[in-house]
């Protein structure tokens, strides 16, 4: 039965790639525009025997993680600052909006400009775009343990201090964690856009190369390999939510 | 001890109002005057809507009266008061024993002897196989098992009960009633609960007040005890006093022009 089921659930996806190799096979213009299964399959056993593109995947799952754990830090620190702080956090609603909504290419050049073409403008790019969400996961959290569960406290006269400390900050983290999983399909496009810009390794460097070649089936094989790195990714925080459901907000 | 060294709390002409959203004032409470003995369960008996609830987060400090004055005689600050909301809930992400160890931590008590002090609290209420076990497992009854302990944890000397047996099944309600009146005997404490339920305030209370529709005031006061005490001093059998509680509060919400559906 489950067997059964698991096999329903990839069906689409096998009977999607047996189109694609039937209707690209004889054709070598739709090839070149398309690639097909085949050839994507052999490019992939073709650059997993070398080192080049594990080292690409290294690069970019290193600024992924590493633009995570920042822009989440950062994005929690200043939410829960502006919680504290309502008429700061009124005021600052309208500039966070706007900066928020600033896509990540358009500061792109700017960023390289400033931090230059190594790791650190990548890692900044990826942090760039999971700030938001965290700000905003963390601000809300606080919010909402504060309505929730500081009326305890209150009437136990309890500090300000060791309300934060025991209900809100923790309260709060378990907003942020339950957006980690947004974060990160985010946190590797802005890693991935800092190597489209500009880089020397990485999924990004290898698309592009592959792209300005016209080798439709590298492309379509680095973009697969971005998806496989976002679906582990996501797959370890939902183990993680799986083990400690407690830390997670629902 | 005359009745009056006894007192723990006492309001008087206590009142409360809302604004509606058009601004005009919503008498909720009006002129309010009761007080509080030590050893003993008071429970305020109304229709929902009454302003029970206002008047908990009132003596709370979660809302300020309009009128009228509050006397304490508590002198420990910081742990005067242990209040049970309705809507109460417990931490998700911290366990049974972390979240009755909270409200010590709170006063800043060592998070150890906390702990230590929690376990013993738990077992009390027949939730110590459930220590290490989260909030979302747990059984409405559970729950409010576990939000008892943690009321009662900083020993305050004042309980504020807001329906705390509504939840529960016969046996459950029996067992809580029977901790809360031994913690409020053990420690000299005084508890004012608020219900709607006229089997849940006639199965714990001392004192029984059923207050009118709003603008809420008392209409009348019954003392309960059980068995043999009963008649001498004009006092209720706990046992056959339900009927005639029932009847008193209907007279009350009757004389305010309402009907006992709220029943």
């Amino acid at each position: 039965m489950k067997k059964a089921k698991l096999f329903i659930g990839f069906l689409p996806g096998i009977l999607f790639l047996l189109l694609w190799e039937y209707f690209v096979h004889n054709d070598q213009r739709l090839q070149f525009l398309f690639s097909s299964p085949s050839l994507i399959a052999e490019v992939a056993y073709a650059e997993l025997q070398g080192t080049s593109i594990w080292n690409d995947i290294f690069i970019t799952s290193y600024e992924a993680i590493l633009g995570l754990l920042l822009g989440s830090t950062i994005g929690t620190l200043i939410g829960l600052l502006l919680w504290t702080n309502e008429a700061v956090a009124k005021i600052s609603r309208p500039y966070i909006v706007i900066l928020g909504s600033i896509p990540i290419f358009a500061i792109a050049p700017m960023l390289i400009i400033w931090f230059g073409t190594g790791l650190l403008s990548k890692v900044i790019m990826s942090a760039f775009a999971v700030f938001f969400v965290a700000l905003a996961q963390a601000y809300e959290g606080a919010r909402h343990c504060s309505a929730e569960y500081s009326q305890y406290a209150r009437t136990l006269n309890a500090s300000r201090f060791i309300l934060i400390k025991k209900i809100i900050v923790p309260g709060a983290l378990r907003w942020v964690s339950a957006g980690f999983k947004m974060s990160i399909g985010l946190a590797i496009v802005g890693a991935f856009i800092g190597e489209f810009v500009s880089s020397q390794a990485g999924l990004g460097h290898y698309i592009l190369g592959a792209g300005s070649l016209y080798d439709m089936a590298r492309v379509v094989f680095g973009v697969v390999l971005i998806s496989a790195l976002a679906l582990t990714l996501t797959s370890a925080v939902w183990l993680i939510e799986r083990w400690k459901p407690h830390l997670f907000a629902r | 001890m005359s009745e009056d060294s006894n007192i723990i709390l006492s309001i008087e002409n206590l009142s409360k109002s809302f604004s509606d959203k058009g601004g005009n004032l919503l008498a909720v409470i009006d002129g309010l005057t009761l007080s509080l003995s030590q050893g003993k369960i008071t429970t305020i008996l109304g229709a929902s809507g009454c302003g029970k609830t206002t008047l908990l987060k009132m003596l709370a400090g979660l809302e300020l009266p309009d009128g009228g004055s509050v006397h304490s005689n508590i002198t420990r600050p910081g742990r005067a008061i242990g209040y049970l909301q309705q809507s109460e809930r417990l931490l998700p992400w911290r366990t049974v024993l972390e979240n009755v160890a909270l409200g010590l931590e709170l006063i800043g008590e060592d998070k150890k002897q906390a702990q230590i002090k929690s376990r013993a609290l738990l077992d009390e209420v027949g939730m110590l196989d459930f220590s290490s076990v989260y909030p979302s497992q747990l059984s409405g009854g559970m729950t409010q098992r576990v939000l008892l302990a943690r009321t009662l944890i900083t020993e305050p000397s004042l309980l504020l009960l807001d329906e705390p047996l509504g939840q529960l099944d016969l046996v459950a309600r029996k067992e809580l009633a029977r901790t809360i009146r031994n913690y409020v005997h053990e420690h000299a404490a005084a508890a004012l609960l608020v219900t709607h339920s006229v089997e849940e305030a006639v199965f714990i209370s001392d004192v029984v007040f059923t207050l009118s529709r709003r603008p809420s005031k008392i209409v009348e006061r019954f003392n309960l005890v059980s068995g043999a005490d009963a008649k001498a001093d004009g006092s209720l059998d706990r046992q056959s006093s339900f009927d005639f509680i029932l009847q008193a509060l209907l007279r009350a919400l009757g004389a305010s022009g309402g009907s006992a559906g709220v029943l």
